[in-house]
């Protein structure tokens, strides 16, 4: 080979003055929609200034499954199979409930005591499971790997409580029309006490490892800010609008199910930056803690499903939406029914498809790794963004 | 910062109502209340940019949805928004025709009808005049036929899928 | 290959006993009959196995898999899980990898759609031979729920990539994922037990 080291180029030149060449543009790079990152497979098509991100534009729908289309030729009961796997999965009590609060207003259903306080129970376990998730997620996608086992290890002792209840580690069809199909086993409520409260006394190491670490707020401080006039604007929601200091929780703001009940605060952060986000969501998990706390106090003794259900439920022609808090905003179902047995049309309002299309606008100005740490902050789950 | 939800049949439901009444005039067809404190509007199409832009303004500032349900003989569109500051909560739908209607778009008033109307686009094959980047979202892009319309033919045959 | 004789004799002068002679002195020698072969490893002397290079191969190649992360849906939790420190895919010599140049196994888990599969079979083709693909979950086996009415779900990834093994479950335990990485490893090694499933 020869040695070309010591050619002189093309264009000479000269002494004393530096001339770029002519053909330098922005970078166009293509992230995904396979990539390690743990979110899913979502493309984003960026352009790059250097090293910021001087465009995005997001491209989803590779995990679409055709929910809508599916759910018009199933009966109501059926449905919620789907809801908690083709929608967010990391939440899927959340996505029943919701979808179960729809149906239970068309159809008139009442809902019993002891399976509203279950049902709190369990949709405020799986908002810490799928927090610790996205915080293990979010130090995985950081460097540092050792969080991600320590998240996950505090998840898998929640998982096994779930599953000792109703038989599913992740996708639980436990929600069913008129309240819930199985009731806690005897200690369970017991046990759900002390993991809990295992997982909150973990916070302290927690701290140590990720939350205080000066890398940690190297990387995140400042990065993606976020004002409260902005996040309205954008349409905000969930952990995002709360990190900016507004105080808005639709547990607490538009209360469903018996939420008004519960003593809770709602913590909220200061600059709405990824330092912020990841703090809403650790101080969430406490909160969490609280509820379950509270309901495990007062859990009455009672019937775990509305009496005299029929088992293909057919509700007067019809529309209703239901809204609720999931870890990530807001999700809604959107229900219509034409008097048959098969939803005519569900929509689905998902929190990740409003917090995914955001992207772009909270990420220009900022580097490529930052990138990836915003898009872990907004914990985008794909199966909520595509449906 | 947060504000509590009002009762249904609160002033600034009332206030919204007399200002849709009197902005709209005979575009808006029919009104009425649901259980749960939501204000459902109908209007014809030709007054539902004019709706929106009341709604807008009215402090309705966070969007739910905008979708469409297929009646087979026509389409409904049906946008939902609630209101952070009054806590009012309205769902407003208009009748358009199953093929070759346009619908303004409400993109600058709320930044999340971006995506909502490209996939009403995709789903439904409406088009919304004035959107500025229009285009399939949860399709492949060269997929052909709108999938959530009553008459979509899956053209998949399961035993030998072709895809692109 | 013939049989090498032994050159040394036992007492008396007469040859010792000519089987063990050569785990005796500890002296190698190539048998060379075929039907040795599948009889496993023969110790031959002390520290020495006689086997063939392909079963060192495949026992190497099965015991440390690596892992190209294909994580698209549900199933991507339960892989995670699997990796992560309960149930520890590591100490199968399981690790997961970012890129397909580095892999050796494609873990497919979550729902084809028509959207990825085109990505799925560029991933597969970018990943070096021998290279095993796993279908976890039952999207990735035949389209789960989504088989009817699902207008943009591949009904399976093995319409687009040829697969080794099929996990059931939605999700499929951890549990599950780990009996199938020892369900291809003796698939690799060519164990027969295998071949009976």
């Amino acid at each position: 080979m020869t040695d070309r080291s010591r050619e002189i180029p093309e264009r000479a030149i000269p002494e004393g003055e530096y001339q770029p060449p002519d053909d330098i543009q922005d970078f166009l790079i293509n992230i995904g929609p396979h990539h390690p990152g743990t979110h899913g497979v979502m493309r984003l098509v960026t352009r790059l200034d250097g090293e910021k991100v001087a465009g995005l534009d997001v491209r989803i729908g590779y995990m679409h499954r055709s929910l809508e289309k599916i759910v018009e030729n199933r009966t109501y009961p059926q449905v919620i199979a789907f809801t908690d796997r083709t929608t967010d999965y990391l939440a899927a009590m959340h996505n029943d409930w919701v979808y179960c609060l729809a149906a239970e207003k068309l159809l008139g259903i009442v809902v019993p005591e002891r399976a509203e306080f279950l049902r709190v129970i369990v949709a405020e376990m799986n908002r810490i499971t799928s927090h610790l998730m996205s915080i293990g997620a979010l130090g995985l996608d950081s460097g540092a790997p050792t969080y991600f086992l320590w998240c996950f290890n505090a998840r898998e002792r929640l998982v096994r409580l779930f599953e000792d209840i109703c038989g599913a580690r992740l996708t639980y069809v436990y929600m069913r029309l008129g309240g819930v199909i199985y009731d806690a086993p005897p200690g369970w409520l017991e046990r759900v006490r002390e993991t809990v409260r295992g997982v909150i006394d973990e916070f302290p190491s927690y701290r140590d490892l990720f939350h205080d670490n000066y890398i940690w707020h190297e990387r995140s401080k400042g990065v993606s800010t976020l004002s409260p006039e902005e996040a309205l604007r954008l349409g905000a929601q969930g952990p995002i609008l709360r990190s900016t200091g507004y105080r808005w929780d639709l547990r607490k703001n538009m209360p469903y199910s018996i939420y008004e009940r519960f003593e809770f605060d709602i913590p909220v952060g200061i600059k709405g930056d990824v330092y912020d986000r990841t703090e809403v969501r650790l101080a969430e998990i406490a909160e969490s803690a609280k509820i379950i706390h509270q309901a495990i106090e007062g859990i009455p003794a009672g019937p775990i499903l509305a009496a005299r259900i029929p088992r293909v439920p057919s509700p007067a022609p019809g529309e209703t939406y239901a809204r609720l808090e999931s870890p990530r905003g807001e999700i809604g179902c959107y229900l219509v029914s034409d008097g048959g047995m098969k939803p005519y049309r569900m929509k689905w309002r998902g929190a990740s498809f409003h917090n995914v299309a955001m992207l772009p606008a909270l990420s220009v100005g900022y580097t490529l790794s930052d990138l990836i740490n915003i898009v872990g902050t907004i914990d985008p789950v794909m199966g909520d963004v595509d449906r | 910062m947060s504000a509590p939800a009002p009762a249904p049949g609160s002033p600034a439901r009332d206030t919204l109502l007399q200002a849709a009444r009197a902005g709209l005039g005979p575009a808006l067809i029919g009104y009425h209340g649901t259980s749960d404190g939501a204000l459902c509007l109908r209007v014809q199409l030709s007054g539902y940019r004019r709706a929106a832009e009341l709604l807008r303004s009215h402090g309705i500032d966070r969007l739910d949805f905008i979708t469409c349900v297929d009646w087979r003989h026509h389409l409904t569109l049906t946008l939902q928004g609630y209101g952070i500051g009054n806590g009012l909560q309205v769902r407003l739908s208009t009748r358009v025709a199953r093929d070759g209607q346009e619908v303004p778009t409400v993109t600058d008033l709320w930044f999340l009808a971006n995506w909502e109307e490209r996939e009403t686009y995709d789903q439904f094959g409406l088009v919304f005049s004035g959107h500025p980047d229009l285009r399939r979202l949860l399709n492949p892009d060269g997929w052909e036929g709108h999938p959530l319309r009553k008459d979509y033919v899956d053209r998949v045959d399961i035993n030998r899928p072709e895809y692109f | 290959m013939e049989v090498w004789e032994i050159a040394d004799s036992g007492k008396n002068g007469a040859p010792a006993n000519p089987n063990r002679a050569w785990i005796d002195r500890g002296v190698l020698v190539p048998l060379g009959r075929p039907e040795h072969r599948e009889f496993g490893p023969l110790l031959v002397a002390p520290g020495v196995i006689l086997q063939s290079a392909q079963h060192v191969i495949s026992l190497a190649r099965s015991h440390s898999l690596w892992q190209m992360m294909f994580g698209l849906a549900c199933c991507a939790i339960e892989m995670m899980a699997a990796n992560a420190s309960n149930y520890d895919l590591d100490r199968f010599g399981v690790m997961p990898r970012g890129s397909p140049r580095q892999s050796d196994l494609l873990i497919v888990s979550g729902t084809v759609t028509y959207k990825v599969a085109p990505m799925v079979e560029r991933v597969y083709h970018q990943m070096p031979e021998p290279r095993w693909v796993i279908a976890m979950g039952n999207c990735a086996t035949a389209g789960s729920l989504y088989y009817h009415d699902g207008y943009s779900v591949v009904k399976g990834v093995d319409q687009v990539v040829p697969v080794d093994v099929y996990i059931s479950g939605c999700p499929p335990r951890p549990e599950a994922l780990i009996d199938c990485i020892l369900e291809l490893e003796r698939i690799i090694t060519g164990k027969e037990e295998a071949q009976r499933r």
